[in-house]
């Protein structure tokens, strides 16, 4: 994190650090959260996962899906591994044109990744039942970050 | 698998890929090198067969898998300090030893490949404002040799120097002058590469070579071993384990004896050590001898 940022309200999950601001301790962003850094983490693959796997075996028996399966998470974990080149490119590109370079680029790799999870999200909502809560689990703990990134902006404009 | 490439990357992923995707990609990484670095992953698997004795051969291979995963973590973090300078939180076991070796004119500190001896040394010269100059085995690839001096260099913010420990005599008498003028050497004492000074010990009722280095230039110097390790203990969290000093004496025995007389204690320290912390043991080669690779 550029030590600029380390105090300003862009905040990688700003529900909890709301919670934090409430409960009137310090919100500023922190990088060491291990609870945050898997859990975060962990949402972002499974949600992609099974998105890539409800689309890639649509229609497939579970016999033919069981071994699939497995090969799938490789698959998955390449998918992300071009999205984070692509992105670096994407965000080279935006800085060339002079755009956001008060951020960092995890900031931005993080705008977009939060983007294509929840595009991959949605695509759960036209999927089984079980599958559909996840994807609206996801959706709702995003809007819900926006909403308390929002607040606290608001808040640290104030201050 | 031993390019400069991997390092490459790790710096690039550091800089642009949020925190909280580290954790799951370095596990899956973690399992890619499982598979496709065989040679460390037999070494480890036959070194665990010698520190834990009685151990199947599958419960063996999960430990080496959990060492090769702590080993992502720790070069991981290294990396991430290097270039954020981010701030880790660690607890110092032995903590007036550790000033001891602080305000010592002329010290050797006798470590492993074990947690982040790099992350350390860093620590250390940051914490105690003073230089500290670092004996590494050469890295098989001279351009991941470089990167990892530069790292160290970046990471220590000039504190750290790196010399490698290769056949030059040359070193030797570099390093004697260093420690005579007050200087604190770090070196690795668990590892010995092929044409360099060794003495023979037990560790865990096992032969083994340890480099007799840094006995010999205590010995000549007239300066304290101090044996440390850095052990990961969490999430961005270290451990820095100081025991107390091994002071080679000069007796009427011979050089030889005097020498072997501290690698053994030396080597009950790293075996005491290794017993704890058996994952976060980075022999990525085989260390004991006769002991079969499987």
């Amino acid at each position: 994190m550029r030590p600029a940022e380390a105090d300003e309200p862009r905040f990688y999950f700003g529900l909890p650090r709301l919670f934090t601001y409430l409960r009137g301790r310090n919100p500023a962003r922190s990088e060491a959260n291990w609870v945050e850094a898997n859990i975060a983490g962990a949402a972002v693959m499974l949600v992609s996962y099974l998105a890539i796997a409800h689309y890639c075996l649509r229609g497939a028996t579970w016999v033919k899906e069981l071994p699939l399966l497995l090969p799938l998470i490789v698959v998955t974990w390449i998918f992300w591994l071009l999205v984070f080149y692509v992105d670096a490119q994407l965000i080279k590109l935006l800085r060339a044109f002079g755009l956001a370079r008060r951020c960092s680029n995890k900031r931005l790799q993080s705008v977009l990744i939060g983007a294509i999870t929840t595009a991959f999200a949605c695509y759960l909502l036209k999927a089984t039942p079980n599958l559909r809560i996840l994807g609206v689990v996801w959706i709702t703990a995003v809007f819900a970050n926006v909403v308390a990134d929002a607040l606290l902006a608001r808040s640290h404009a104030a201050s | 698998m031993r390019g400069v490439f991997w390092r490459q990357y790790l710096d690039w992923a550091v800089l642009n890929v949020p925190f909280y995707l580290q954790p799951i990609l370095l596990t899956l990484w973690t399992i890619f090198f499982f598979f496709f670095a065989a040679p460390a992953r037999r070494a480890l698997v036959s070194n665990l067969s010698v520190v834990l004795p009685g151990s199947s051969r599958i419960a063996n291979h999960l430990r080496a898998f959990r060492t090769l995963w702590n080993f992502a973590w720790t070069i991981a973090e290294a990396a991430y300090y290097k270039l954020t300078k981010a701030e880790y939180r660690y607890e110092i076991i032995g903590s007036e030893l550790l000033d001891q070796l602080a305000t010592a004119h002329g010290a050797i500190v006798l470590t492993a490949h074990m947690g982040s001896y790099d992350l350390g040394a860093a620590l250390f010269a940051q914490k105690f404002n003073r230089e500290i100059r670092m004996v590494r085995a050469p890295e098989p690839d001279s351009l991941t040799e470089r990167h990892l001096a530069a790292s160290l260099q970046q990471a220590g913010a000039g504190a750290v120097k790196v010399d490698y420990n290769t056949k030059s005599a040359l070193l030797s008498f570099d390093l004697l002058s260093a420690v005579r003028g007050g200087e604190i050497v770090s070196i690795q004492g668990d590892r010995v590469i092929p044409g360099v000074a060794h003495a023979h010990g037990t560790l865990f009722g096992r032969r083994v070579q340890i480099p007799s280095g840094p006995f010999t230039l205590a010995l000549v110097a007239q300066i304290p071993v101090f044996p440390l390790f850095i052990v990961r203990a969490g999430y961005r969290r270290y451990q820095i384990i100081v025991r107390e000093p091994i002071s080679p004496q000069r007796t009427t025995r011979t050089r030889e004896e005097d020498i072997h007389s501290s690698v053994n204690k030396w080597c009950d320290v790293l075996e005491q050590v290794v017993e704890q912390h058996w994952d976060q043991w980075f022999a990525l080669t085989p260390v004991f001898e006769n002991n079969a690779t499987g």
